[in-house]
């Protein structure tokens, strides 16, 4: 695992690339080896807060409190198995950005099997249809930022994962801190043990002006401006250093599914990567 | 001792097969159909630009590169991307055979403003009165030869992809570089195939205009007797 300060990424030999060091590790640091490398990096995005170690703290706290609930005495912290079990639902957005006001840059419309793949991976799982909200469609680029109307889905109970476009839909960067009076996400309910990905080549770089990890790990994140402590953070993310290539971000077949099925977030996060840039964000001996 | 000699010699030679040198002369594998199969991406669904596009170069923010992406896109960054008819995911296919190039320059987040650039150095046939290019959308790149601008036109289009054409009669018989260059920000992007250079001129813009007028009185007088 690799904590705060630890540099995430180095040049590849073109100069032109970054490639993450947790993957480094994973590929040349030990023969016979594969270690599932992970960080616990985050940071509070709120300004005040950026220079503090209080959302990684927060973070082990709520691995303390999991493990003494739910897993006492266990290397790995299951919540489901010891009574938190009512965080079943998966929220799928798979709405982006398409249309005639839209650069080919910013045109994603072929790219919806990114998100819907996880459908049929959490059925692979067991997961009812009625666990599973799903929306889709296009949106044009000249649209205003947030959310604010269907399709995208902004309020949400009991979440166990999610996935979404992220900055390239109307969500924009900021759908993590923002008050639900302006779009931000909101979670109710069970919605403090879940893992995330968006589709997104700069999730793993704070700054880089997309969503990234640190606004995920907020003290205000996903709270819609109601939850401020932390209460609807995730406990995993998989992010990127650098750009994946939009066929190359972790497959959501394999990572809901695994998850869904009760697999720790280690392989979750490693068994769904498609990128050398990969930036697994979260304790690896987790489980649903 | 020998054994030894000759492995050096067959190394040496081994090398400069697999640079893919060419001889500066005419331009090479403007179709993009001499990519040299079997294309396996490594890490990170790459394939090296030698193999992927023989005779090209390739440049990201200005510095060349040694791998290309293979049957993708970047999301964001600026990007040289490989489209195989027979790749397994057949998301951006190519427009003429079984190769096509896609290009993009970056978006405007901070982290990652780039071009994107493909470039080859050769010579321009002596008869050559212009060049003409397929590209997918109307986010043109920037073509240069030798450093300098050939402005660009629309000569047709349809369901797939634009024609593009650029008068290069100033050029005829010379030497230098061609470079697709797609700045950051820009927007322009898209899939590029079958360069190629011919003795035909570009039409004058006055001459397109008054083709396109003729165009439609005929339509217009057609369209009178029918009904």
């Amino acid at each position: 695992m690799l904590f705060l300060d630890v540099p995430s990424r180095v040049y590849d030999a073109d100069q032109t690339n970054y490639t993450n060091v947790s993957y480094e590790i994973y590929t040349n640091l030990l023969t016979g080896y594969n270690p599932l490398v992970t960080h616990i990096n985050m940071r509070d995005n709120d300004c005040y807060l950026n220079s503090t170690t209080n959302a990684c703290k927060a973070y082990i706290d709520k691995l303390a409190s999991f493990g003494s609930n739910y897993s006492p005495g266990r290397l790995v912290i299951s919540p489901s198995a010891g009574g938190y079990n009512s965080n079943t639902n998966y929220i799928l957005d798979n709405v982006r950005t398409s249309g005639s006001s839209c650069d080919p840059k910013h045109d994603y419309n072929g790219w919806g099997s990114t998100v819907s793949n996880a459908i049929n991976g959490l059925y692979a799982a067991g997961v009812p249809a009625s666990a599973i909200l799903y929306t889709n469609g296009l949106e044009e680029c000249s649209a205003v930022c947030q959310g604010l109307l269907p399709p995208h889905i902004t309020n949400a109970v009991n979440v166990a994962g999610y996935v979404s476009w992220g900055a390239h839909s109307t969500l924009c960067n900021e759908y993590a801190i923002a008050t639900n009076t302006i779009g931000g996400l909101t979670w109710h309910g069970s919605s403090a043990w879940w893992i995330i990905e968006t589709i997104e080549s700069l999730n793993g770089v704070p700054g880089g002006g997309q969503g990234d990890f640190n606004m995920w790990f907020d003290h205000r994140a996903f709270g819609g401006g109601t939850y401020t402590s932390y209460e609807n953070t995730p406990v995993g993310a998989v992010t990127h250093v650098f750009e994946p290539g939009a066929a190359n971000v972790n497959d959501t077949y394999t990572y809901f599914n695994l998850w869904a099925s009760g697999a720790n977030f280690g392989t979750c996060a490693w068994q769904s990567r498609r990128t050398p840039e990969l930036q697994a964000v979260g304790d690896p001996f987790v489980t649903r | 001792m020998r054994a030894t000699t000759l492995k050096a010699i067959i190394a040496i030679f081994g090398v400069f097969a697999t640079q893919q040198v060419h001889p500066q002369g005419a331009f090479v594998n403007l179709d993009f159909e001499q990519a040299i199969a079997p294309l396996v991406p490594g890490a990170g669904g790459k394939v090296p630009i030698a193999r992927g596009l023989p005779g090209w170069a390739g440049y990201l923010g200005g510095g060349p590169v040694s791998v290309v992406l293979y049957d993708d896109r970047p999301l964001d960054a600026a990007g040289i991307a490989v489209e195989d008819r027979l790749a397994p995911s057949q998301q951006i296919q190519p427009l003429q055979g079984n190769y096509s190039v896609w290009l993009i320059g970056s978006s405007d987040l901070p982290e990652q403003q780039q071009s994107a650039a493909l470039a080859q150095v050769g010579q321009i046939p002596a008869d050559a009165k212009s060049s003409h290019f397929l590209f997918s959308t109307t986010y043109l790149p920037e073509v240069t030869f030798a450093g300098q601008a050939i402005p660009l036109v629309e000569l047709g289009a349809n369901a797939s992809y634009l024609t593009v054409g650029g008068d290069v009669s100033l050029f005829a018989g010379d030497t230098g570089e061609l470079r697709f260059t797609f700045p950051p920000e820009s927007g322009a992007a898209g899939v590029l195939d079958s360069i190629e250079f011919s003795p035909v001129a570009i039409p004058e813009p006055t001459a397109m205009i008054l083709s396109l007028l003729g165009v439609l009185v005929v339509g217009w007088r057609v369209r009178g007797s029918v009904l």
